[in-house]
């Protein structure tokens, strides 16, 4: 199993996370302090599993609210015709998306085994979980954590 | 020249960018026929005519690779091109979906621009 420094993983979950919300969302995610609402009662999360070279699981948070903005500009969707399944499949695809380019920047001559993206129930307490890193959207915030499996 | 192209991925969310996305780019699509796995994709393909195939490689039921398998085994289907969209960029991944007969890699994330241009690539046009 590959040592990776933590500074190292989350350096490269930042630049994916740039750069998926750059090319896919048309958004800009700026780093922030915190993200009000993400891990909450009220908030969408997703979870993607990840083994073979390395092993661990990828969180993704972030309120109801922007999960419905992100969905309408990602589904070219009118915010109103947004529900439910909408924002937790645009979450999940983010998710993935964001898992999947931090660890091929990692090892790009690795294999690479991620599970499918899964909606986490009951987020609440979820920020207790881990390092988390939050950022700012047009429309909101989000927060992503990573944690490899010792 | 219209293109007919068949959008193969499990997250309805990620059909929906990638048809969007194809208009956004300018590329010349026709119609774009959506299926949710490559058992669905070789359903739709027993009755559909298409000029180009994207296909993600997890899905359920049945996954990117075993579509180009069957896709390679069948004399109809095998000339048809497949640019394989993925989050996984690594080397192995790349090679083997090149080894099974996929003209075209495109790795999430990914723009318009590129989408475009890989499928203009696989195709053999040029902008």
């Amino acid at each position: 199993m590959t040592t990776i420094e933590d500074a190292t993983l989350r350096e490269a979950v930042s630049a994916a996370v740039e750069q998926a919300m750059d090319a896919m969302f048309f958004d800009a995610a700026e780093p922030a302090c915190e993200c009000t609402g993400a891990g909450a009662a009220d908030c969408v999360t997703a979870a993607v599993r990840f083994h073979d070279f390395i092993e661990g699981e990828f969180l993704l948070t972030m309120p109801r609210q922007t999960a419905v903005a992100l969905a309408a500009s990602f589904m070219a969707l009118d915010p109103e015709a947004v529900d439910a399944a909408h924002s937790e499949q645009t979450v999940c695809e983010l998710a993935n998306i964001i898992c999947g380019a931090a660890l091929s920047r990692l090892d790009p001559s690795a294999e690479l085994r991620l599970s499918p993206p899964e909606v986490v129930a009951g987020s609440c307490g979820l920020m207790e979980w881990g390092v988390w890193q939050h950022y700012r959207l047009l429309d909101g915030c989000m927060s992503v954590s990573i944690r490899l499996t010792p | 020249m219209a293109y007919r192209v068949l959008v193969v991925d499990d997250s309805p969310a990620m059909r929906g960018f990638i048809r969007r996305v194809i208009a956004l780019s300018g590329f010349d699509a026709a119609e774009c026929l959506e299926a949710g796995d490559g058992a669905e994709a070789l359903e739709r393909l027993r009755t559909e005519t298409v000029d180009v195939i994207l296909t993600d490689i997890n899905m359920p039921r049945m996954d990117g690779e075993e579509l180009m398998k069957r896709l390679a085994a069948d004399e109809r289907l095998r000339s048809i091109p497949t640019l394989v969209v993925s989050t996984d960029s690594t080397k192995l991944r790349i090679g083997r979906m090149s080894e099974l007969g996929a003209q075209g890699y495109l790795s999430k994330p990914f723009s318009p621009e590129m989408l475009r241009g890989k499928l203009e690539r696989v195709l053999g046009v040029s902008s």
